[in-house]
């Protein structure tokens, strides 16, 4: 009875285990799909590695055998220039008499005409294949893709690096004209950003009063960092509880954005509207309740429980979370995205010193 | 078949194309993720179904960054409290079970603050563990205990022979044991 009762337990620890790998981080399951396609390049060149080699020597022998005959072709009729026909067209010019003038011009080389004007499907072919890489096919796009149905892990795109993949992009000139450019460092640059600890956050000058000192219990802090590369100051701060996450932005801006009239809580009040939210948040009001901005004199616990909304989502925890910005004196924009009681949140604000 | 974005932009339209789309994009990826878990061919489906649903409803106004695995997850989950129902809920069936079933949505939620804390902290020590694994070993694990995966399917995918996949995950299994012990988790 006690060895049944002790198997059920472990089979029920397990079961917490399994789930609470649902929480894993996002980045380590990608990087097991993208291992394993790129796994199977090997498998697949080792199961087919006769078959490849008996390709290549047919290939090797057909270049040769082609390569001979035009070589024979070549010195049969340019015997007096001592090359092929092929060189004696690409490196000669070939004079030609014309009808009208009964005079001999110099002509362009036929090899030359016939360079990339011969050849137009192939051009387009290629800037349509890399159009289909191009930038609306970006990198997260290729991610995205890679579990696809009809797209087996076993595909050669697989294999490419993410530089690879985006390594072309089409841009269109002032006339229209499709451009293939290499993208660079500076088409797709990673955003500038300073790293920082907590206590160089708080230390911050200017925005350093704004970093809380009261958090939800159990939340420790992950990362602190400041955008270099913008030209307003930032400072943006992250605490996490387990699946749970808090992040605070904090941005001295020059144009502030609208706040919401408190007194029209249709416009931030998450808890008046159901989910699915496309279906009953009218559209006027979609943008203020997706993202509201309250006014620092406005804005009151009551607020926050405006925002912080609790769903039962399978595998998930209950916690409330919520979004929100508040615009402060000084034009200081916070701004708010997590999980925690109302009550929690609002005791983080009360604690930071120049809010 | 449509981008990613493009599926979002159906789903914040409410256009119900968004549903034919994904399923068209990630039926089979979520179906293989219940399958592994259920290996009942009506459960599965109806757990990817039921992931349409949840997705549905979430974006917007949710607009996750990695569609394939914001509903990879939502399976998984579904398909894990449909194998719990199934095996440690087992208290026969017929009306007995329906009563017991309707029953059960008026007792409350039983978890404690307490304990949703304790999975959360349980849930940032898996990461944790998981980012000091070497890569191969992690890819392994998780191809093993979050997709559940077989031995030879981790074999194949990998190229690695069919013990070293279960060395693999024995020694990750005792470390993971050894690491939850130091860090004074009884599971």
């Amino acid at each position: 009875m006690k060895r049944k009762r002790k198997e059920t337990d472990l089979k029920e620890q397990a079961i917490r285990l399994m789930e609470a790998l649902s929480g894993v981080d996002e980045e380590l399951l990608e990087r097991c799909e993208e291992n394993g396609a790129r796994a199977k390049a090997p498998i697949l060149l080792r199961r087919y590695a006769k078959s490849w080699a008996a390709v290549l020597c047919l290939a090797a022998v057909g270049v040769a055998g082609w390569g001979g005959y035009r070589l024979v072709q070549g010195t049969g009729k340019n015997m007096d220039s001592g090359g092929t026909a092929y060189e004696s067209m690409v490196l000669q010019p070939v004079e030609v008499e014309t009808a009208e003038e009964g005079m001999l011009s110099p002509q362009k080389p036929e090899a030359d005409i016939e360079g990339p004007e011969a050849f137009p499907q192939e051009e387009e072919g290629n800037s349509a294949g890399s159009g289909s890489s191009g930038p609306e096919n970006g990198i997260d796009e290729k991610k995205g893709d890679k579990y696809r149905n009809n797209e087996s892990v076993t595909d050669g795109d697989e294999n490419k690096s993410p530089s690879q993949e985006g390594a072309q992009t089409e841009e269109k000139s002032a006339d229209g004209e499709q451009l293939d450019r290499p993208i660079t460092d500076e088409a797709c640059m990673a955003v500038n950003t300073r790293s920082l600890t907590e206590e160089e956050a708080r230390n911050d000058k200017t925005l350093g009063g704004y970093v809380p000192v009261t958090l939800p219990r159990g939340y420790v802090f992950e990362s602190a960092s400041e955008n270099l590369d913008s030209r307003e100051e930032n400072l943006r701060l992250c605490w996490t509880r387990g699946m749970d996450s808090i992040t605070l932005s904090f941005t001295r801006t020059e144009n502030p954005p609208d706040t919401v009239d408190a007194g029209k809580p249709e416009t931030y009040d998450e808890r008046m509207y159901t989910i699915p939210y496309a279906e009953s948040v009218p559209e006027e009001y979609r943008q203020s309740v997706n993202d509201p901005v309250f006014a620092r004199e406005d804005f009151s616990l009551e607020m926050i429980e405006s925002r912080m909304i609790s769903y039962s989502d399978s595998g998930d925890t209950d916690t409330p979370r919520g979004n929100f910005r508040v615009l402060g004196s000084g034009g200081v924009l916070v701004q708010f995205s997590g999980r925690g009681t109302a009550e929690e949140i609002w005791e983080m604000f009360c604690s930071m010193e120049d809010f | 078949m449509l981008r990613d974005t493009e599926i979002l932009d159906l789903y914040w339209t409410r256009n119900e194309q968004a549903i034919l789309e994904t399923q068209r994009s990630y039926g089979k990826y979520c179906y293989s993720i219940a399958w592994h878990i259920l290996h009942i061919r009506e459960d599965s489906d109806e757990c990817v179904n039921d992931t349409w649903l949840k997705a549905w409803n979430a974006i917007p106004p949710k607009r996750p960054g990695r569609l394939a695995l914001f509903l990879g997850t939502i399976t998984r989950n579904l398909a894990l409290d449909r194998w719990k129902e199934k095996h440690t809920m087992k208290r026969g069936s017929g009306e007995i079970a329906l009563a017991l079933d309707e029953l059960a949505e008026c007792v409350p939620d039983m978890r404690s603050t307490e304990e949703a804390v304790e999975a959360a902290e349980l849930e940032r020590l898996l990461n944790e563990f998981l980012h000091t694994l070497p890569e191969r070993e992690c890819n392994v694990f998780l191809r093993r205990y979050w997709y559940v995966e077989e031995y030879s399917e981790i074999a194949r995918r990998y190229g690695m022979k069919l013990n070293t996949v279960k060395t693999s995950l024995f020694r990750t299994r005792a470390k993971l044991r050894e690491y939850l012990e130091g860090e004074g988790v009884l599971v």
